[in-house]
């Protein structure tokens, strides 16, 4: 008996299955983006038309039938609303017609969940980057069981930040991968560098970096837009550990991925003698198992939705959500 | 000259130590070996740097830690008494006040502090100290200036708030529109909802 997820909240439609915290299948199609960025109806429709065969793939790669689902989850949210509601409606359909408990997941707590639990951490400070989010939490039982935000972003996520610089600065395809691989051959030049308290904020930086390339290598602009905007995080991250007392770092999300982060966090970590892990990339990009864990949790947890809960919720913070079922 | 580490910040440590027969504390930025070096070095030396040409103005304008001797990475100031007010903990409001009304001489003259929460307010027999300028810098945005506002906000309880709110509009002109440009921040979408309770 396991749990089928679903994860349609940006450019991503991910299917995945987890039976007892062990993920049997992690499937997913990706929409290509352009210069242009995404445009959310665009992506809506390539997510309809890979719905059905992406769920196929998941289910052969399990090697268990669909009707061994035992709940169905989706991402409620945050993301753009016309994806998030193509999985919505998948995920409705499939809980019918296999009479099983539907479960709305907050994405966010996808990524740090599974990142989590593959990290074999308990209670780990959980440093969140993607494209529309860049968040520090960790669990608080303050008022009710939660997921606190010791820092953020003030202004927009840091991997959206660097898509931006990566389009402005002509990289195709233009995304954060390009960006460091055009960064390895920089020198630093001085950036703007934005921390208050353990918030943090990139468009300074993001306007500052466009506005030299015209005058300067684009691969000292690329390389120099990194580094500060890593050190960003990783200085308000080191501050929150220290606040937080919490005895493992996790990085997750989109941004991840990036071995220069990953690097600097590990590192940073480390001087303060606490583990660091994050997950393969498969988990760190968005997937549908993160999706089918957290409802897992939540099922075996008794999370009992109410039908007002179903609803998909573009801007679906994560502090808001009760962690009854954890 | 004993040094002894009294505690470990985000980016220095602590340490108590005794010069000429006057009780001091050392502020020392540890290094940031994750980070290249031109950051660092920024992020140290600019830091400290700032901090004591701030902390040496703040200290002749509100009760603040004044700096006695500076090195490249670390500043050694004067030990103020008190003990510090803990997050959650109730300020109480003659403490507030006082706290408006050190905020209000700090804006008056430009300098933000930068990481204005109780955790740096020190609670002394007449009233209150204010420690840690280690993000401290000058500007005359009011923007930055409620960001100060924003951080005590999220620090103390509603009642607190408000005597501090109260005590800072007495002394500051431009209070009135650094109040109504907080009021802005916490509509910021992103915000609204914000848990303010992070222990």
């Amino acid at each position: 008996m396991a749990v089928l997820g679903i994860e349609s909240s940006a450019h991503t439609f991910g299917v995945g299955i987890s039976d007892k915290g062990k993920i049997l299948a992690n499937s997913k199609e990706m929409y290509k983006i352009t210069d242009k960025g995404m445009i959310p109806s665009r992506v809506a429709e390539f997510h309809a038309n890979n719905a059905k065969g992406v769920m196929q793939k998941a289910i052969s790669e399990s090697g268990i039938r669909l009707s061994d689902m035992e709940a169905i989850s989706y991402t409620k949210g945050p993301g753009l609303g016309p994806c998030l509601r193509v999985g919505q409606l998948a995920a409705m359909t499939l809980s019918e017609t296999l009479s099983v408990p539907l479960y709305p997941v907050n994405h966010a707590i996808g990524h740090i969940q599974i990142t989590t639990h593959l990290s074999g951490f308990k209670d780990p400070l959980s440093v969140y980057v993607s494209g529309g989010n860049s968040q520090i939490l960790g669990i608080a039982e303050k008022g009710f069981r939660h997921y606190a935000i010791y820092g953020e972003t003030l202004d927009i996520g840091v991997g959206n930040m660097i898509d931006n610089f990566a389009r402005a600065a002509k990289l195709n395809p233009a995304w954060g991968s390009t960006v460091a691989k055009v960064a390895e051959n920089g020198h630093y030049m001085q950036m703007p560098y934005t921390v208050k308290g353990m918030d943090f904020t990139f468009t300074g930086l993001l306007t500052n970096a466009v506005k030299a390339l015209s005058s300067n290598k684009v691969e000292d602009v690329a390389y120099s837009l990194q580094e500060t905007a890593f050190s960003m995080i990783a200085e308000a991250s080191e501050r929150a550990l220290l606040l937080s007392g919490k005895r493992g770092v996790i990085l997750c999300g989109g941004v991840a991925q990036s071995k220069r982060l990953q690097e600097i966090l590990a590192s940073m970590s480390k001087s303060h003698g606490v583990g660091f892990y994050t997950a393969p990339n498969e988990y760190n990009a968005d997937n549908g198992a993160m999706i089918a864990y957290v409802g897992e949790l939540m099922h075996r947890g008794g999370a009992k939705p109410r039908s007002s809960d179903y609803a998909v919720e573009q801007r679906y913070r994560i502090d808001g959500v009760e962690l009854k079922w954890l | 000259m004993a040094l002894t580490k009294i505690s470990e910040g985000a980016e220095a440590d602590i340490y108590e130590l005794e010069l000429l027969g006057i009780k001091a504390v050392m502020k020392y930025r540890r290094p940031k070996p994750y980070l290249v070096k031109d950051i660092e070095e920024s992020l140290r030396g600019q830091r400290t740097k700032t901090e004591a040409r701030i902390l040496s103005k703040a200290s002749s304008l509100i009760s603040a830690p004044k700096p006695l001797f500076v090195t490249k990475y670390a500043i050694i100031m004067k030990k103020l008494e008190g003990s510090q007010a803990s997050k959650g903990s109730c300020l109480g409001r003659p403490r507030a006040k006082a706290s408006g009304m050190a905020l209000s001489a700090l804006h008056s003259s430009g300098i933000i502090h930068g990481d204005f929460t109780t955790a740096n307010i020190l609670i002394k027999s007449d009233g209150v100290s204010v420690i840690d300028f280690g993000l401290s810098y000058y500007s005359s945005s009011v923007e930055d200036m409620a960001f100060d506002l924003l951080l005590f906000k999220r620090s103390v309880n509603k009642e607190d708030f408000h005597a501090f709110e109260r005590a800072y509009k007495g002394g500051f002109a431009k209070a009135r529109e650094v109040l109504k440009k907080l009021d802005e921040i916490e509509m910021r979408g992103r915000y609204q909802n914000r848990s303010l309770e992070t222990g």
